[in-house]
């Protein structure tokens, strides 16, 4: 029987699947607190990004700078916080286009089958072929740098993939007795898609965009490492860790380390929360 | 032991025999052939310094080794930086019979690379006729314009050339001496490859000839035996080593593999040699190094043809907003010096910024009086803007332009980081295709006229902020006809007493250079500009 996954998530088994996934529950944590991050940077930040405090070029860490400051005399634990959002809405973003392009192509390849399921995985092929930050890069050349491009050029890529996988659970939930019923009911494409199709993979679906959440930060960093990115001054942890960073290693590490250290934890966190999700979600992984 | 006064005497004569009689090469002062130099450089888009954007420094710092011009600048120890006095290349004489013609006799017996299809001629005053018409009519060369002058060319015998000039031109000889300008290259090069954009076309006069072309690996180069210098060059063989990342070369300098500071022209960035100094000094106890002003002198552009900068009160609001030892200190540990509008580098030329009268006020600091210009040209509120950027890979700049757009939202200008790829900033914010704002460094020039007409003649292509001042123009035109040198000073001071008061371009300060090269490099002079070559062809190396 079709399912819908709401109605089994529910707040006790959310508390239970903390206990069981202790993993998983500190990766929401984390993914929570750079929620909160990225909406109230504002209020959190003691400084400005941009703000540029005159006699502390590269202080270290202490109780005036957390985090310490850069060689603009910038507080880093302020940059950090504003670079959340640029994490969040990259991330969030490019999930939301990358995985609904992918349903779409995934669902409709797998349900409809045939010539045009055969077509379009070609052109999947093609394109999941190149190695992906040779399709990034030629994008971002051609549309130049900026948030949207990123967002695009790298929903381009988790679309091609996930399609796949989304493919896949649609064949296997296609070949179901309940779907089979539907047909002989009478029911047209449409709602058989919408009601019976869609629900069932769902839960790939929701893994699936969990678990990109925590690359597509990476490769963020990645293009604003190589300069691709948001301009500055607006801070990303990739272009802090890539820029300036790299420069004073020698003199001010914690320009370097505080940067990656929140890469590390956002794609830790979101790949843990990832597993978690799957291990909740999926019925035949459910109690292990 | 018995020692006599006669013993003592011949022990004396020996010991003294000796020393005065040593090898030669034990001598440091002393030039010795043989060994290599290892350089990092860029890779060159192509090889043509006459095709288009064959104005890149990847393709002039490579050609400097393996093309000669008709003049050149002197080169070595004695040669302050900053300062390019002219001798004859493949010229050995010139002549000025009058203010538009120039008669230049070459040197007998210069000869090409050894290499198809110019395979060792002699070189000829036809060859120099082909090379600056060539200069001046393919297509895209944006230097072409140094040239613009030249009317013709002729050449009365083989050993002889005549330029014949539209107007009077006294940066002529300076320009032909431009490492920039005019390289005689082989028409047969150019009826064989069709261009010299490939490496098998680089066949010159010049000291080193190119042996091997590794693309995005690097280049070498082997001595000319036949360079029309007698006993020239010194150094063996030149490896030209391609390397991208900032750390990889810090890494390889510490290690002793440059022999020449890293960054252009040999230097060595202020940021990292604070960082590696101490290091060096028990790693590379040996290594020279030498202070001087940088001419990469960075500057904001703005449409003065349109408001809000046709304002000149906006202008200087913009410059007073800037902390220009601010900047210095943040990106360049403080070192840097700042520039009027010919860059402080080029000592001979640039005003020095006391002695700016009236314009010199706009140099400094003071956001409050930037605030009260902006309202005064009524934008209390200040106003919006792009400023299109590249960031030519270096971090320095970047932070520059943070600080910047910082500075300049603090007197209420809001300028938005338009940043470009490099090939699509040259192609249009470099040579003023914007909407509002553009922050970037100048080609490093090393004469003032480039810096200035260039920069400010109506039309040019490098008149980014798209002025058109007649009393500039005028003043353009009359330094270019003035032949006596202390006129002329006096005139160059003059248009930039000017300009420093309509701040058409708010120039930043330029961060000192430091040049650094190896112990065992000898008879070396670090000076401005692409010409490693000129630099390095009397050098030795003594280990």
């Amino acid at each position: 029987m079709p399912s819908s996954i709401p109605a089994s998530v529910t707040r006790s088994t959310i508390a239970r699947a903390a206990r069981r996934k202790p993993l998983g529950t500190f990766g929401a944590v984390i993914v929570i607190a750079m929620l909160v991050m990225a909406v109230f940077a504002e209020r959190i930040a003691p400084h400005a990004y941009d703000e540029t405090i005159r006699g502390a070029r590269m202080k270290p860490p202490s109780a005036a700078y957390w985090l310490g400051t850069d060689n603009l005399g910038r507080d880093i634990w302020s940059r950090i916080v504003y670079g959340a959002r640029v994490s969040v809405m990259v991330g969030f973003a490019t999930v939301l286009l990358g995985i609904v392009v992918a349903t779409v192509v995934g669902v409709s390849t797998g349900y409809l089958g045939g010539v045009y399921d055969l077509c379009v995985q070609r052109i999947v092929d093609a394109w999941m072929s190149f190695p992906y930050l040779v399709i990034i890069l030629s994008v971002m050349a051609v549309l130049g740098p900026g948030l949207l491009n990123v967002v695009l050029s790298l929903a381009l890529i988790i679309a091609a993939t996930s399609s796949r996988v989304i493919r896949g659970a649609t064949l296997s939930v296609a070949q179901q007795p309940y779907v089979e019923a539907a047909y002989a009911a009478g029911c047209p494409h449409r709602r058989v898609i919408v009601r019976h199709i869609l629900p069932n993979v769902m839960p790939t679906i929701i893994v699936l965009a969990t678990i990109n959440l925590g690359g597509v930060i990476l490769a963020e960093s990645a293009l604003s490492f190589l300069g691709f990115g948001v301009p500055p001054p607006f801070p990303s942890w990739g272009a802090m860790l890539s820029g300036s960073g790299r420069t004073y290693m020698f003199r001010a590490p914690w320009m370097a380390i505080w940067p990656g250290v929140a890469i590390s934890l956002a794609v830790f966190a979101f790949n843990m929360l990832g597993d978690a999700l799957r291990d909740v979600l999926d019925p035949r992984l459910r109690g292990s | 032991m018995d020692c006599s006064r006669r013993d003592v005497l011949t022990l004396g004569g020996l010991t003294l025999a000796a020393t005065t009689l040593r090898p030669a090469w034990g001598r440091a002062d002393t030039p010795r052939r043989g060994g290599t130099i290892t350089i990092r450089a860029w890779d060159p888009p192509h090889f043509d310094l006459h095709g288009a954007g064959g104005f890149s420094y990847k393709s002039q710092v490579v050609l400097s080794f393996t093309h000669s011009r008709l003049l050149r600048h002197k080169a070595g120890p004695a040669v302050p930086p900053g300062v390019f006095p002219i001798e004859g290349d493949v010229a050995e004489s010139w002549s000025q019979p009058s203010l538009t013609t120039y008669v230049f006799k070459l040197r007998r017996g210069v000869r090409w690379h050894a290499k198809p299809p110019v395979n060792g001629r002699e070189l000829t005053a036809e060859d120099v006729r082909y090379s600056v018409e060539r200069f001046l009519t393919t297509q895209g060369n944006a230097n072409a314009q140094m040239l613009q002058s030249v009317d013709k060319v002729e050449t009365p015998d083989k050993y002889t050339v005549k330029f014949t000039l539209k107007q009077p031109f006294a940066w002529f000889l300076d320009t032909l001496a431009n490492p920039m300008a005019v390289a005689i290259v082989a028409k047969e090069c150019v009826d064989k490859f069709g261009d010299l954009r490939k490496p098998e076309s680089v066949v010159g006069t010049g000291p080193w000839m190119l042996d091997s072309y590794r693309p995005n690996v690097g280049m070498t180069l082997v001595r000319h035996p036949g360079y029309f210098m007698a006993g020239l060059p010194h150094i063996d063989r030149v490896e030209l080593v391609v390397d991208e990342d900032n750390a990889s070369r810090l890494a390889a300098f510490l290690s002793g593999k440059y022999h020449l500071g890293w960054e252009f022209p040999g230097t060595i960035n202020r940021t990292d040699w604070v960082q590696i100094k101490d290091t060096l000094q028990q790693k590379r106890p040996g290594l020279r190094t030498e202070d001087f002003p940088g001419n990469v002198m960075t500057h904001i552009s703005m449409r003065v043809d349109r408001p809000p900068f046709n304002d000149v009160r906006v202008r200087r609001a913009m410059s007073l907003a800037l902390d220009r030892q601010g900047i210095l200190d943040s990106i360049a540990e403080g070192a840097g010096t700042p520039n009027p509008p010919v860059p402080t580098a080029l000592k001979e030329w640039s005003i020095p910024m006391a002695q700016l009268g009236e314009g010199g006020q706009w140099y400094r600091y003071d956001p409050a009086e930037a605030k009260r210009l902006l309202a005064q040209a009524g934008y209390p509120n200040g106003f919006a803007g792009s400023m299109c950027f590249t960031t030519y890979g270096s971090t320095i700049l970047v932070d520059a332009a943070q600080l910047i757009i910082k500075h300049l939202k603090d007197i209420g200008i809001e300028a938005r980081l338009d940043q470009k790829e490099y090939g699509a900033y040259a192609a249009s914010c470099l040579v003023g295709k914007f909407e509002s704002m553009t922050y970037g460094p100048q080609t490093p020039f090393l004469d003032p006229d480039n810096f200035l007409y260039g920069q400010y003649y109506p039309g040019e292509p490098k008149n980014q902020s798209h002025i058109n001042d007649p009393v500039v123009t005028d003043l353009l035109v009359r330094q270019r006809r003035t032949f006596d040198v202390t006129q002329r000073r006096q005139l160059i001071h003059d248009i930039q007493r000017y300009l420093a008061n309509q701040q058409y371009y708010v120039q930043l300060a330029s961060p000192t250079y430091t040049a650094v090269w190896d112990g065992a490099l000898k008879n070396y002079g670090p000076n401005l500009g692409y010409d490693y070559g000129g630099r390095l062809t009397a050098a030795w190396l003594h280990r």
